[in-house]
């Protein structure tokens, strides 16, 4: 998927202005006009401020999906269309409350982003079924989360526990469990103004749920409407770039991604999961000026000097949390200060930003400035050694604001701050400003009495010409605490007898007794479905006595 | 590399992959099968943190369960091949 912001391209490159204001101003939420009278539902509200936006430009391209292209103006047709249909549904099962979780459970296509959206305006919390998982896993998701009923355009297995009651559209049902179903709205509650929108806009709007590749276990993850609209109120990227953003339907998260960055007034591209994507022609054809890529987009990048087909003013974003140095140092020296860097949050989206003429500061391990919404402590239980470095666990807390503005209650102005958020990062704060990224809080590990981050590993042996790709783990020991190991793939047609006791030596020489106690050649390195490297599932396979 | 059935093979492959291996492998090979007892643990060049490199390069490549406390209470060569080739095996 595309996502390309309103104003028009910058002629010129970026540099230290690229993204500043961000970074050294407020950020403004823009002010939502309310109808006189009872405070309309928090769905309406989203649906309204994407009105306002569809009404700029309703011509301006929306959604582009496969061979589908449709504008704003239509996108907003079909969204009350799908709103309607579904709305008849429920009314025929006598159920039209938003008081329960709603599943969506549909494939690759179109109508299964339509049918969201319609019901996230209509004011229903969502979750959103990953496209290809199975049976066990879609029951599994459904009763842990506590859905009680599900949108779907395919049977449901009979571990849900639900059964068919109603046709919205097409192959589109609604399922649910056998059990009359009670859906009484919440009463309204007195008290002013602010104080209704905020009761509002702190219901559950959707629930996203985490890959857990960090800790081992997925998470269930609840956003609130407060957060939906303060940060549709209030973007997170310069509105003066034309951002190009790659979406594929797959998982429950990036379609949730997909409909806010839809709902910014963008231009999305959706790509079907079958489809290649030709990444380099989409930037050119949508006129981009900024896309966002991950690290190993970047590595394919200058191992197959695509440099050379991309536009020359394209500015990449990567929104992960670590870009190796060495990495950093060669995208500089073949495209010079074209990538800027944020430090991002699935659940707080961006937290830092790094002006792309920075990207080698620090020695190119910084993950940028703090956004002016966003405020970085340390845990206060960090080991002093650490302390005295200035680094820290990360705890996070992220102020969004609401700002509505009503005929009888005046300016609504409101402030919720999501605190005490751990990303799981061990980040260094240098004397002007910058973050760097010290490893991950989970991946550390101590060898003995040592403290060893895999990323010190990694970003050695990245370095040599022989490897391909390479994860550092700590082995769990006994003895040890974690014995310091690396998996990697060699270039290939290079010989491992050869090339692996030259490596371990090289780590050797650099880290002395910390380096990794084996290196373990792979065909292929395990990651998870966000395509972060299994450190434990490594680990687990190579645990010592 | 491949696991090694005799002690001193066994211990000789594990220095050599340790950070600061002893000079001169070959020729302490060949000391430590004539006359073991002649080789103290500083010989072999094992301060604290050859111990710890040393037990855990013969735990991961020739499968010999032993710790670096251990090695560290003995006193020659040849009392730390007797306690390898007793260990026990991963």
């Amino acid at each position: 998927m595309v996502r390309i912001s309103y104003c028009a391209a910058s002629p010129r490159l970026p540099g230290s202005e690229f993204m500043s204001p961000l970074v050294q101003r407020e950020l403004l939420p823009i002010p939502l006009p309310l109808p006189p009278g009872p405070l309309p539902a928090a769905g309406w509200m989203l649906r309204e401020l994407y009105r306002l936006r569809v009404a700029e430009d309703p011509r301006r391209e929306a959604l582009r999906f496969s061979d589908h292209t449709i504008s704003h103006a239509e996108l907003l047709e079909r969204l009350n269309h799908w709103q309607e249909r579904a709305q008849d549904a429920l009314s025929r099962i006598g159920c039209l409350g938003s008081d329960r979780l709603w599943g969506v459970c549909g494939g690759d296509t179109v109508e299964n982003l339509l049918l969201t959206i319609s019901q996230f305006f209509a004011g229903r919390p969502l979750l959103l079924l990953p496209l290809h998982a199975g049976e066990e896993e879609w029951a599994s998701l459904v009763h842990r989360a506590g859905v009680g009923a599900v949108f779907t355009d395919r049977p449901l297995p009979a571990a849900l526990g639900m059964e068919r009651r109603t046709v919205v559209e097409g192959d589109w049902q609604i399922w649910t469990p056998p059990e009359p179903l009670l859906c009484a709205p919440p009463p309204p509650s007195p008290g002013d103004g602010a104080q209704q929108v905020r009761e509002i806009l702190d219901q559950v709007a959707g629930i996203a749920l985490s890959s857990g590749t960090t800790t081992g276990v997925p998470a269930i993850q609840t956003s609130s409407y407060f957060e939906a609209l303060a940060m549709l109120q209030q973007p997170e990227w310069p509105s003066s770039r034309r951002m190009l953003f790659t979406f594929r339907m797959q998982f429950g998260a990036s379609r949730n991604w997909a409909l806010r960055t839809l709902l910014e007034g963008a231009t999305l591209c959706c790509v079907r999961v079958s489809e290649r994507l030709e990444l380099p022609e989409l930037a050119g054809r949508f006129e981009a000026d900024t896309l966002p890529v991950n690290p190993t987009y970047l590595e394919e990048m200058l191992a197959q000097r695509l440099d050379e087909r991309f536009p020359a003013s394209l500015v990449f974003v990567t929104g992960t949390d670590r870009v190796p140095a060495g990495l950093r140092r060669r995208f500089h020296g073949r495209f010079g200060p074209r990538l800027t860097i944020a430090l991002a949050n699935s659940r707080l989206g961006p937290l830092t930003l790094l002006p792309p003429d920075q990207l080698l500061a620090h020695d190119g391990e910084t993950v940028g400035f703090p956004l002016p919404n966003v405020r970085f402590g340390f845990d206060p239980e960090t080991p002093p050694e650490w302390q005295a470095q200035g680094i820290g666990e990360a705890v996070v807390a992220k102020t969004l604001r609401v700002r509505l503005q009503h005929p009888d209650h005046g300016l609504i102005d409101l402030e919720h701050t999501l605190e005490t958020m751990r990303p799981g990062d061990l980040l260094r704060l240098w004397p002007d400003g910058l973050l760097s990224f010290a490893g991950r809080a989970n991946d550390v590990f101590l060898f003995r009495s040592v403290l060893v981050s895999p990323h010190e590993i990694e970003d050695l042996l990245s370095e040599d010409s022989a490897v391909q790709e390479v994860v550092g783990f700590g082995a769990p020991s006994s003895v040890y605490g974690a014995v310091p190991m690396a998996a990697l793939r060699l270039r290939s047609g290079l010989d491992p007898e050869q090339e692996l006791p030259r490596l371990r030596r090289l780590c050797q020489d650099a880290m002395g007794y910390r380096a990794p106690k084996a290196l373990i050649p792979m065909e292929a390195i395990p990651r998870g479905p966000s395509g972060k490297p299994l450190r434990r599932e490594l680990a687990r396979l190579h645990a010592l006595s | 590399m491949p696991a090694c059935a005799d002690p001193v093979d066994q211990l000789i492959a594990a220095l050599a992959s340790i950070s600061l291996p002893p000079p001169d492998l070959e020729s302490l090979g060949d000391t430590l099968r004539q006359d073991p007892g002649r080789l103290s643990l500083v010989d072999l060049g094992l301060d604290s943190l050859g111990r710890l490199e040393t037990c855990i390069a013969l735990e991961i490549e020739q499968g010999v369960l032993i710790t670096p406390e251990t090695v560290a209470a003995l006193h020659g060569a040849d009392q730390l091949l007797r306690r390898i080739a007793a260990a026990p095996r991963v």
